[in-house]
């Protein structure tokens, strides 16, 4: 079976082919291509079914103890710079890359149904195949240079995703907003890549902790040189994973469509930049005060996240602000020495937030584009499978044993109480707001009545558009709806007016009972939900076979502790009684006294606006970046406009005047021509004589 | 006095007797087969000159270039410089075949000039001795005087020749005068590189003589203020006529002007080259800001080779290896562009009558080819990539920054950009403007013998001007070793101020990039 790994480059190449098909395709046919729906969605979901099972035997032949295989080839080599290409699959690329093509899998299936009645349904599958390949790609860089290609493609990737409806003003913003705050981080990774190999001159992941280590003993290179540049390398997850300050681009990328939150912005792309710690992990463990910042970076993430988490009404908002928050755990992991809890997490984090994406998308399209949740409710008589797995979504993320979740945040947990006790504190309170939020959530969507034709509701909602000014940001209280605090962002309503836009659903009749989604949105979700029930038990923590697995991979042994059954109850103890409290104290508010939570928000008014405005992120950088450069931009033009053009006009002008001028020079007598020669010649003998 | 033929090494001259028998045989074929011939003279000149390029390109390295008793090197520097007079003087009769019968002359005599020319060219290409450099500096003038005013009807044609002649006269004067100059400080010695170490102490006088002589060849090379006849001639004279004396005897002008400087003049290195700096500049504003004044496409394009002249004295002027090699292909990309524009305007004035620049509006809608070729060759000359002759510029200017002649590559790239106007205005012109009344006019009805010559000359040139830019790494490294087996250069380099090698055989060595 060793050719499952020689052939594994095939695993990127193969949905680049398809993506390519259909590319060439919409370049020479664009109205033939247009019209292969089939063809084009059986392609690239043969492609990536056969990548997937590829990865399934990579998966196989790595767990019975395959050593880790990398090819690489010299692609440019410039002045002593040598720049190598190629592959390596090692147990972490093994399990990065079943999960990531299980989850791109299904949730091609899925889109196949959501995407049905869309018009851009071809060009969807083709950007779904090119992300799937550059993802893929992603995993299996051998070097830093390679995964930084990668790395933008994904990049590029999302951006069509997010802006795939472009007409719509909100998604093209959203596109735009997330392909330059992502700038911003992947500049300083560029750097830092740059930098860590004028230390270590090589770009492969296996040489460059060694060398860094080299360096540092030997003090060739001052420390503080090498925390810049580690700092640096960690800006571009920072970015991709949606770390506080960089998280602000993830919310609104959710105007994407459902499918692509569930792949990109929840299960695989924003969890490269956790995949990237964990490839540079050796090197950032060598360098003190690394670490400490990943750490402290995920813990106010995971808290801001889930704080913001609580006062969303927009079921896809929530939904992002719990990704930022789920991925600040992650990150915390990383930073307090978790390396195998950090990609546990991810891999059982992937699983249940993708299927919380899908029934998400599930709901959506039940009610008819309304993403709302205060006009929604009771849709559990109505979607009994969506509202089951997406049950079991909220259970596995609020850590409630034996989900999922459960017993990979406990590992973190855990390991963060070993490290820090405010760390931990910071983990389990959010863990415990996870709990409340994602409760709320599933009650006020599946529980209750439905509201969708309430008029009162419908009232309410429309009510809070007061409250909202022109930038987005709720100013207070003008009328409070009856169920729940929570304000509609303008951006949403409008979205909910161009619901209609993006023609599918359309054909499902607008108002209505809702209804269950087609077997193709539903069965990803029944999927899913197998893995978020039992994942879990491949990490536990008396029998750690997915820490064992990454270690043997990686060679490099994190903090292992010998298992503790106090320490076990007293942290699982805790965390899951938090999140049991945070469930029951949801239940009690939304359920037996909804008239509670506006009072509660009212009674807190300035908490409650600084967590509904995002800890007043967006303004902050509206205020200082945005303005600024439009301010810079404008004295530019002005210098432009007066200074340079001035200048260029004049000397324009003055070229012309002389040209202008010295052609009568050639008066068309030879005498003179001569007489000039002879001048010349003068002039010329006197210049040398003189010098 | 006895002399060894074998010491003659008379066989480094082959391509030039190819083209002297070309001459004789054109002439014989005309004298005695008279008009019944006339149609196969042009092709029994283009094929002369082939055979001649033939043997010519086998001579790229020869055990002993020194022939005629150091009259004349045929060493690799010549060799470039005549294979760019002889593929000039091909492409000029390719051009010409369409004009001389159009304009009802006689046809023998103007290949036989036009041979007369190529030869004193590439004679002067070669020349080390200054009796030797005087005759075919008067070959090559004289036989352009007469091909200028060849076309006896036009009193336009008249007035060029005369002009041109009055002025050749005074500057072979000049020229004249400081070699006689250099004769007496030397000692009677007339090999260039013998007169170089008897000079070297004498300081005023040998600066005196140097000005002359640069006065001299600088009248060949159009560059200014020894120019002033270079608009004249150009717009009276037959197009093929300009298009030859535009490249193939400017070329011969710096081949003369590196042998000259670098054989005669080692020891004043600083001095030439401060000269050709001046010089350079001077051409390059004064070129590129007249030009933009024109309204006859002749004249502009005269304009445009004095400053495209200026562009290749900034190699001349650093006088450093990358210099040279730069200039060479510079010389070479220009050959295809500039003779590449001037065939468009053959046969735009052949089909319209007129070299107006207002009368090529709208050409596009008529004659997208014609189009194509003159919009490519000046963008080329223009500097804009990827063709050659950005490539070309690039080079040039970047030895000068190699050389810290920022002041030159200053004014080359402030000049560049005013010569993109008036380039590209032209290129405007044809593609969007609405069309002239000429080109309404404008037929391919009358088109005969000789167009599809003239279309294939053009066809080559593009093509080269498009692929040369490509090519341009295996190019450098030829001039590179041309320059390198050229020992007057390697000679120079040591006795140059800034010259980074202590000896001549190490030069080539260190050179290694």
């Amino acid at each position: 079976m060793e050719w499952v790994y020689t052939f594994a480059w095939l695993i990127p190449v193969l949905p680049l082919a398809a993506a390519t098909l259909v590319g060439l395709g919409f370049i020479s046919v664009p109205e033939w291509t247009k019209r292969q729906r089939l063809p084009v969605a059986a392609l690239s979901i043969g492609t990536l079914a056969v990548t997937f099972v590829h990865s399934l035997l990579i998966l196989s032949q790595a767990v019975g103890g395959h050593e880790a295989y990398t090819w690489q080839f010299e692609w440019a080599a410039m002045g002593g710079i040598v720049v190598p290409m190629g592959f390596t699959v090692d147990n972490l690329g093994a399990a990065m890359l079943t999960v990531v093509t299980g989850v791109a899998l299904l949730v091609m299936i899925y889109s196949h149904g959501y995407m049905e009645h869309d018009p851009g349904y071809v060009r969807f599958f083709c950007y779904l195949s090119l992300f799937s390949c550059s993802m893929l790609g992603l995993v299996v860089s051998p070097n830093l240079i390679q995964i930084y290609v990668f790395w933008e493609l994904v990049g590029m990737c999302s951006y069509l995703l997010v802006g795939f409806w472009f007409y719509k003003k909100a998604a093209a913003d959203a596109a735009q907003k997330a392909f330059i705050v992502n700038r911003v981080g992947d500049f300083g990774l560029l750097l830092g890549i740059l930098g860590v190999y004028s230390i270590t001159r090589t770009f492969d992941f296996p040489g460059l902790a060694p060398a860094i280590q080299t360096a540092i003993e030997s003090g060739a290179v001052p420390l503080a040189l090498v925390v810049v540049y580690c700092l640096l390398v960690f800006m571009g997850p920072m970015a991709k994973s949606a770390q506080v300050p960089l998280h602000v681009w993830l919310p609104d990328a959710m105007e994407g469509p459902t499918p692509i939150s569930a792949l990109i912005h929840a299960a695989t792309m924003v969890a490269a930049g956790v995949f990237l710690v964990a490839r540079v992990f050796p090197v950032f463990s060598e360098v003190p005060g690394v670490l400490e910042v990943i750490a402290w970076t995920g813990a106010v993430t995971a808290f801001v996240g889930a704080t913001i988490a609580i006062t969303q009404n927009d079921i896809k908002k929530g939904l992002a602000y719990s990704t930022i928050s789920q991925l600040g755990y992650m990150m915390m992991a990383m930073g307090v020495g978790a390396y195998g809890a950090g990609l546990f997490h991810l891999v059982t984090h992937a699983c249940f937030k993708a299927m919380l994406f899908l029934g998400s998308g599930s709901v959506i399209h039940g009610v008819h584009d309304n993403q709302d949740m205060r006009l929604m409710g009771g849709l559990r008589k109505y979607m009994p499978i969506t509202s089951a797995t997406f049950l079991i979504g909220v259970l596995a993320i609020s850590g409630i044993p034996p989900f999922s979740g459960f017993w990979s945040k406990d590992e973190i947990l855990s390991a963060a109480f070993d490290h820090s006790l405010v760390l931990w504190g910071i983990g389990a309170f959010t863990a415990a707001i996870t709990a409340f939020y994602m409760a709320r959530m599933y009650l006020m969507t599946f529980e209750g009545a439905y509201r969708g034709e309430n008029a009162a509701a419908l009232t309410a909602v429309r009510a809070w558009r007061q409250n909202v000014d022109r930038e987005g940001v709720v100013r207070g209280f003008a009328s409070l709806p009856s169920f729940g605090p929570g304000a509609m962002h303008t951006d949403e309503l409008a979205a909910h007016g161009h619901g209609e836009d993006h023609d599918h659903g359309e054909e499902h009749g607008h108002g209505g009972a809702p209804h269950e989604s087609p077997w193709s949105m539903t069965l990803p979700l029944v999927v899913l939900a197998v893995p978020s029930i039992l994942i879990g038990f491949v990490g536990l923590p008396w029998d750690n076979a997915f820490g064992h697995f990454l270690e043997e991979g990686s060679g490099y042994h994190g903090a292992e502790h010998a298992f503790e059954l106090g320490h076990f109850l007293l942290i699982a103890g805790s965390s899951t009684l938090l999140s049991v409290g945070g469930i029951a104290l949801a239940y009690y508010l939304y359920i037996l006294r909804p008239e509670l939570p506006g009072q509660i928000a009212r009674r807190f008014e300035p908490v409650y606006l600084f967590f509904i405005n995002k800890w007043n992120f967006d303004w902050l950088y509206e205020q200082a970046f945005v303005k600024t450069s439009r301010l810079l931009a404008r004295g530019t033009l002005q210098v432009d406009q007066k200074g340079v053009d001035g200048v260029v006009n004049f000397s324009g002008l003055t070229t012309l005047l002389a040209g202008e001028g010295l052609k009568y020079f050639e008066s068309g007598r030879a005498q003179f021509y001569v007489l000039i020669i002879f001048g010349s010649l003068l002039g010329l003998v006197a210049l040398l004589g003189l010098l | 006095m006895n002399i060894d033929l074998a010491a003659l090494n008379a066989g480094a001259l082959w391509p030039e007797y190819i083209v002297t028998i070309t001459l004789v045989v054109v002439l014989l074929v005309d004298l005695i087969s008279g008009r019944k011939a006339s149609w196969s003279l042009p092709y029994l000149t283009l094929l002369g000159l082939g055979i001649a390029t033939a043997t010519l390109l086998p001579m790229w390295i020869l055990e002993n270039p020194v022939s005629f008793l150091g009259s004349f090197t045929a060493d690799p520097l010549s060799v470039v410089f005549r294979a760019f007079i002889l593929i000039s003087a091909a492409l000029t009769v390719l051009m010409s075949v369409r004009y001389i019968n159009q304009s009802s002359l006689a046809t023998a005599e103007f290949y036989v000039l036009l041979l007369g020319a190529t030869l004193g060219a590439m004679l002067l290409s070669g020349s080390s001795e200054m009796a030797m450099i005087f005759v075919a500096l008067e070959l090559l003038s004289i036989t352009s005087y007469l091909l200028s005013g060849y076309a006896k009807l036009d009193k336009r044609s008249n007035e060029a020749s005369l002009k041109y002649l009055l002025i050749g006269a005074a500057s072979s004067g000049i020229f004249l005068y400081g070699m006689s100059l250099l004769y007496g400080f030397s000692g009677g010695q007339t090999q260039l590189t013998e007169i170089a170490p008897r000079i070297v102490d004498l300081g005023f006088p040998a600066l005196l003589s140097l000005v002359l002589v640069v006065a001299g060849i600088c009248f060949k090379l159009s560059a200014v203020p020894f120019h002033q006849w270079t608009p004249d001639v150009y717009e009276g004279s037959p197009t093929p006529v300009v298009a030859f004396l535009s490249v193939g005897s400017k070329a011969a002008g710096f081949a003369l002007a590196i042998r000259f400087m670098t054989s005669a003049y080692p020891g004043f290195s600083e001095q030439w080259q401060t000269l050709f700096v001046l010089l350079a500049i001077l051409s390059m504003v004064l070129g590129n800001v007249v030009a933009i004044a024109q309204t006859s496409m002749k004249r502009m394009l005269a304009y445009s080779s004095i400053a495209q002249a200026g562009y290749v004295m900034i190699g001349l002027a650093i006088g450093t290896q990358e210099g040279y090699s730069s200039m060479i292909l510079y010389i070479g990309t220009y050959l295809f562009m500039n003779l590449g524009a001037f065939m468009a305007v053959v046969l735009f004035s052949l089909r319209t009558g007129t070299d107006e620049i207002t009368a090529y509006s709208g050409l596009y809608q008529k004659d997208p080819f014609l189009t194509l070729v003159l919009s490519l060759c000046l963008l080329s000359l223009a500097g804009i990539p990827p063709l050659a002759g950005f490539f070309g510029k690039l080079y040039l200017f970047w030895a000068a920054v190699q050389s810290q002649a920022y002041t030159l590559v200053f004014f080359g790239l402030v000049t560049s950009v005013a010569s993109i106007y008036y380039y590209v205005r032209v290129v405007k012109l044809m593609l969007v403007k609405e069309p002239s009344p000429q080109v309404l006019g404008y037929s391919e009805a009358g088109d005969q013998d000789g167009i599809q010559t003239l279309k294939a000359g053009m066809l080559i040139t593009t093509v080269a001007t498009v692929v040369l830019g490509i090519l341009f790494p295996p190019l450098i490294s030829l001039a590179d070793t041309s320059l390198r087996a050229t020992p007057s250069l390697q000679q120079v380099r040591t006795a140059t101020p800034v010259s980074r090698v202590s000896t001549g055989a190490e030069a080539p060595a260190d050179h290694g990039r």
